[in-house]
């Protein structure tokens, strides 16, 4: 009886603006805020509004039996509660309609639990509020930035009470073994870990409009056929991928909106499907064996690691110097330097210095608000040394 | 093939590509005859050279036989009228030409920028083998745009239109082409220069004061012809934006031209005359020495159809930074790029790669490994794709 869990993760950055390094002392408003709201809107038009109205219709049209989960970073939620409310509300309605989970992360989609501990159970405690805030909710299921699941990461989020973790499928950690299952992690007691089948969601999020594909066009029944297919080895098909695949990944153009209206019918065709939220999936089923995380997994790129944030001296050195200013930053006391901190710790500020060119770095560049990833770097670090500047002389 | 210069006698980087470009040619076995107007002592074993001036009863039966004008000749004589100095040599040079065309055997003529395309069209017409002509520079780099000489201009177009393929370096030059002299840009294929990685082992001869100055301070060069082309000025007034905020480093300007005692009157007005060194011309052992000693080069161009001496930079490891007004920068990813005129931009960079280790170190690693896949092979290659092209046609 294979479930389909349908998992969504919405975030956008603060992006920088071009800052100088003859604004270092002059100037304390690093982040872009008419480019953010710019991006944001296009998003938010061609992708946030329309998505959301399908996923609430498909819910009322199917009585319940469609569930989808998401992911919604706090710099997000704190981006459209200012600019786009009308999408915050279009999400309370999801969430009211009881079909809906919504996964605790870092609010600031960040990579703090490689840095401190300390700081990354802050950052997931001001999730938990801002969730609390606009949707009554508490989050059981965790999910940290970019997929990034290790055996260490799943003890530390285990000991902070959560019941699941989501992860990526990658091959060289299942070896023989299907990411159609729930699975313990080496070294936790109880918490369960759910693993993208990376080859079904990028059939959706990277391959849907491409015409080298043989598979193409991809069609709901299809897709309902090939999870089918799947039935005699699994017990559950965990689709993960960004929300804007639908309508700013893939242009509404591509027809994604008119794949995804028919996707949970043509899946509820076969009497055996359902669709299920993590939660309700680690109920319903038990774990088949243990995984063994020893170092840290990510979704990205082909290497599925860190190297996208941590793959140059750029971006090792960015990091290091922002998280050592932890310390001074919270000492301070002073919450719009605190809050600065924490938003230059979004990694799409780190991912921006990638220099993995060719391949996957193609992607890269094309998500990249900066001309270059030295550009990035230059900014970041410009931005850093004005902070810094800051807290030596309050 | 005619050229005006070859190394080791060269004023720029004309005669270096042309190097470089019949060196990779030779190398797939095309057999290149290389004309040059006036004999300089070459060695040379990749190639065979004419010097056009070696035989002077060439220059006899040319004159005795000038009594008879051919059209070729009328063309020529009302396009030097009232010519001056340089003209008049490209004008013997052309009718030098005439004589080596019907002297020699060859499939197909090529001509190098506005000095050789009257050689080469007098090729052309003696022989009725087809012409390309090779631009490396218009008359509207040269000057900027500013007092375009006329006869020159007239000496391009003419070249443009009779040739049967325009190579040019880039598409910034070739969208020059189209559109200042009107010519259909189907007509104009773009072939990168490249780098010719020979051993030079630096030198520390002339330039051995430099040496001592490097340990204590941080070096940043400009290198190429004093003229307004290479725009030198805007390298001065970032390097007093940059004195400004860091006085540890000192400029060094190597070439020489036009411009040398206007450049040395505005260190003195922007009072940074201690911290800007003039080197002169440097070739060879001193110029790989130079590159090797910057921490940064900067090509501030005005406009640059290519720009060889950022690739030779690159291969010194040494980062650089170059004008969007650039051949080059279509090629080259691993660099900084700025507007020529964006003095605050120019210095905000140049600060960022000496005050921020990691983003040199990034540069020039990633610059390294990029400018070795640039190879005078793959141009020659896409030279002979032109050749055939052009051969195929007629």
């Amino acid at each position: 009886m294979p479930s389909v869990c349908f998992y969504l993760q919405t975030h956008q950055p603060f992006r920088l603006r071009n800052y100088s390094v003859f604004d270092i002392g002059q100037n304390d408003d690093y982040f872009d805020e008419q480019r953010n709201r710019e991006y944001l809107s296009r998003i938010v038009r061609k992708s946030y509004l329309p998505t959301n109205r399908i996923l609430l219709e498909l819910i009322r049209q199917q009585r319940g039996k469609f569930k989808v989960s998401f992911g919604l970073s706090g710099v997000l939620l704190e981006q459209l509660e200012k600019n786009f409310p009308e999408v915050i509300s279009d999400f309370q309605k999801l969430v009211a309609t009881g079909c809906c989970e919504i996964l605790a992360e870092t609010y600031h989609h960040s990579l703090a639990y490689l840095y401190s501990a300390e700081e990354f159970k802050q950052q997931v405690a001001l999730h938990r509020q801002k969730i609390k805030k606009l949707f009554n909710y508490k989050p059981t299921v965790f999910r940290n930035t970019e997929l990034m699941l290790s055996n260490e990461m799943a003890k530390t989020v285990e000991e902070m009470g959560y019941k699941a973790i989501l992860g990526e499928g990658a091959d060289y950690i299942l070896g023989w073994r299907s990411p159609n299952y729930v699975y313990k992690i080496k070294g936790t007691k109880n918490i369960k870990i759910l693993l993208r089948n990376y080859k079904l969601s990028d059939d959706i999020s990277f391959r849907f409009s491409s015409r080298d594909w043989n598979e193409w066009p991809l069609t709901a029944d299809k897709f309902a056929a090939w999870v089918k297919g799947t039935q005699s080895h699994g017990d559950v098909i965990n689709l993960f991928m960004d929300y804007e695949t639908f309508g700013e990944h893939q242009w509404e153009e591509t027809g994604i909106f008119e794949f995804l209206k028919s996707l949970p019918g043509e899946i509820l065709k076969y009497p055996e499907n359902n669709f299920q939220n993590p939660s309700d999936v680690i109920k319903l089923y038990k774990p088949k064996g243990e995984l063994d995380f020893c170092n840290i997994v990510t979704w990205a790129d082909t290497e599925r690691d860190l190297s996208a944030w941590l793959g140059n001296r750029m971006q090792q050195t960015a990091l290091k110097k922002l998280y050592s200013l932890e310390g001074i930053v919270k000492k301070s006391a002073d919450k719009k330097l605190v809050e600065k901190w924490r938003k230059l710790q979004t990694s799409d500020h780190f991912y921006y210095m990638c220099v993995k060119w060719f391949a996957d770095g193609d992607v890269h560049k094309y998500f990249s608000p900066y001309e270059s990833p030295y550009d990035a770097y230059i900014i970041f670090m410009n931005i850093f040394n004005d902070l810094k500047l800051r807290l030596e002389t309050l | 093939m005619f050229g005006w210069e070859f190394p080791p006698f060269n004023a720029g980087g004309l005669g270096v590509a042309c190097y470089g470009l019949i060196k990779g040619l030779s190398r797939q076995g095309i057999e290149v005859i290389f004309v040059l107007p006036k004999k300089v002592p070459l060695n040379v074993d990749f190639c065979r050279v004419i010097f056009a001036d070696e035989n002077p009863a060439d220059l006899k039966t040319f004159y005795s036989a000038y009594s008879t004008l051919t059209a070729a000749d009328k063309n020529l004589n009302a396009i030097f009228k009232n010519s001056w100095g340089l003209i008049e040599e490209v004008k013997k040079y052309a009718l030098l030409a005439r004589q080596i065309a019907k002297r020699e055997k060859f499939d197909i003529i090529h001509a190098h920028d506005w000095l050789c395309y009257p050689a080469g069209l007098m090729a052309k017409e003696v022989s009725g083998k087809p012409l390309v002509v090779h631009i490396h520079a218009t008359e509207f780099d040269r000057t900027g745009g500013l007092n375009v000489n006329s006869q020159v201009y007239a000496i391009e177009k003419e070249g443009f239109e009779k040739a049967d393929k325009i190579v040019a370096v880039s598409n910034f030059t070739k969208q020059k082409v189209a559109e200042h002299y009107d010519i259909t840009p189907s007509k104009i294929s773009v072939v990168y220069n490249a780098l010719e990685k020979e051993q030079s082992t630096p030198t520390s001869e002339i330039i051995a004061g430099l040496s001592a100055l490097n340990k204590k301070f941080k070096m940043v060069l400009f290198l190429g012809r004093l003229t307004l082309q290479k725009g030198p000025d805007y390298f001065l007034q970032a390097a007093k934006k940059v004195l400004e905020k860091n006085p540890n480093v000192y400029f060094v300007i190597a070439g020489s031209g036009d411009m040398q005692h206007q450049l040395i009157n505005q260190t003195i007005d922007l009072d940074i005359a201690d911290k800007v060194i003039f080197t002169g011309f440097l070739r060879d052992r001193n110029l790989a020495k130079i590159y090797q000693m910057a921490d940064l080069y900067v090509m501030p161009s005005v406009s640059e159809p290519f720009g060889i001496t950022a690739l030779e930079a690159l291969n010194s490891s040494t980062p650089i930074i170059i004008s969007k007004q650039s051949g080059v920068s279509e090629i080259i990813k691993n660099c900084l790029r700025v507007d020529f005129w964006d003095i605050n931009q120019m210095a905000n960079k140049m600060l960022a790669v000496l005050n921020y280790p990691a983003l040199g170190d990034t540069l020039k690693e990633c610059g390294k490994n990029e400018v070795e896949k640039i190879t005078w092979d793959n141009s020659a290659s896409a030279c002979l794709n032109v050749y055939n092209s052009v051969l195929s046609n007629s």
